[in-house]
């Protein structure tokens, strides 16, 4: 899909903030819980947001996993031949530490297809994985470490397939209490 | 004018206006998100809640009496 070029605007100079990483929590829900995630608008100001809300199936929310701060971040990262280029979406993010929830979650979930919503800390909400495109685990590592100083932790990579890069998510997350 | 969370059993809904905590939610957040066209908020009309107020008052006696 192609949109029209547009101009894009210096923001060197832009008075606000521009803090980088995510806040240091994720929505997660298993694909198969999730009913509808909406097409961006075909003509609304930006052609990546999605303005409307995902919906569930019956009884299902998405669920917050807390991970170190610091630890998380989102990228695309275009891959395939010139003129033919696609995207794997990408959050990476460490559990602090190996609790028992932590390793079950994890463990049993290596394989799971999932949903992923992120916040960046410059306010961007972004879903990383589609219902035909899923998020899996493309990397947990609990790690012990060595040294009483070392880190003892899980550090996790999530990947998603697609066309075109991630999309940003302006609606509702529902989530459990 | 008075709005409900609808359609989900989450807990809470995170939303681009703050959290809204289902069972006792921020009405001015739900107006802003029915305003959007948000699937999990409905308006309530006055006279409807009113008439659920009575209807439920009205039940009430009749359950103390089958005890």
């Amino acid at each position: 899909m192609c949109v029209t070029l547009k101009k894009l605007a210096a923001t060197s100079n832009n008075c606000g903030g521009n803090l980088a990483g995510l806040v240091a929590k994720l929505w997660v829900a298993k694909a198969e819980d999730v009913a509808t995630i909406p097409a961006p608008a075909a003509s609304p100001a930006n052609q990546i947001v999605i303005a409307s809300d995902i919906t569930m199936q019956a009884g299902k929310v998405f669920q917050e996993w807390n991970f170190q701060k610091d630890t998380g971040k989102v990228y695309a990262s275009s891959v395939g031949p010139e003129g033919s280029l696609s995207f794997e979406n990408m959050v990476d993010f460490t559990f602090p530490r190996p609790t028992l929830d932590v390793l079950e979650q994890l463990f049993l979930n290596a394989n799971t297809e999932l949903i992923v919503i992120v916040k960046k800390r410059d306010g961007q909400v972004v879903i990383i994985g589609d219902l035909d495109n899923p998020a899996y685990f493309s990397e947990i590592k609990p790690d012990s470490g060595l040294k009483g100083s070392d880190p003892n932790n899980v550090p996790c990579k999530l990947k998603a397939l697609a066309a075109n890069g991630y999309k940003v998510y302006t609606g509702v997350i529902p989530v459990a209490a | 004018m008075a709005f409900k969370v609808t359609n989900t059993e989450a807990g809470i809904l995170l939303t681009k206006y703050g959290k809204v905590d289902v069972n006792n939610p921020d009405q001015k957040i739900l107006e802003k998100l029915y305003d959007d066209g948000s699937i999990y908020v409905e308006k309530v009309e006055a006279d409807s809640k009113e008439t659920k107020k009575i209807e439920a008052q009205k039940e009430e006696p009749k359950e103390e009496k089958k005890k």
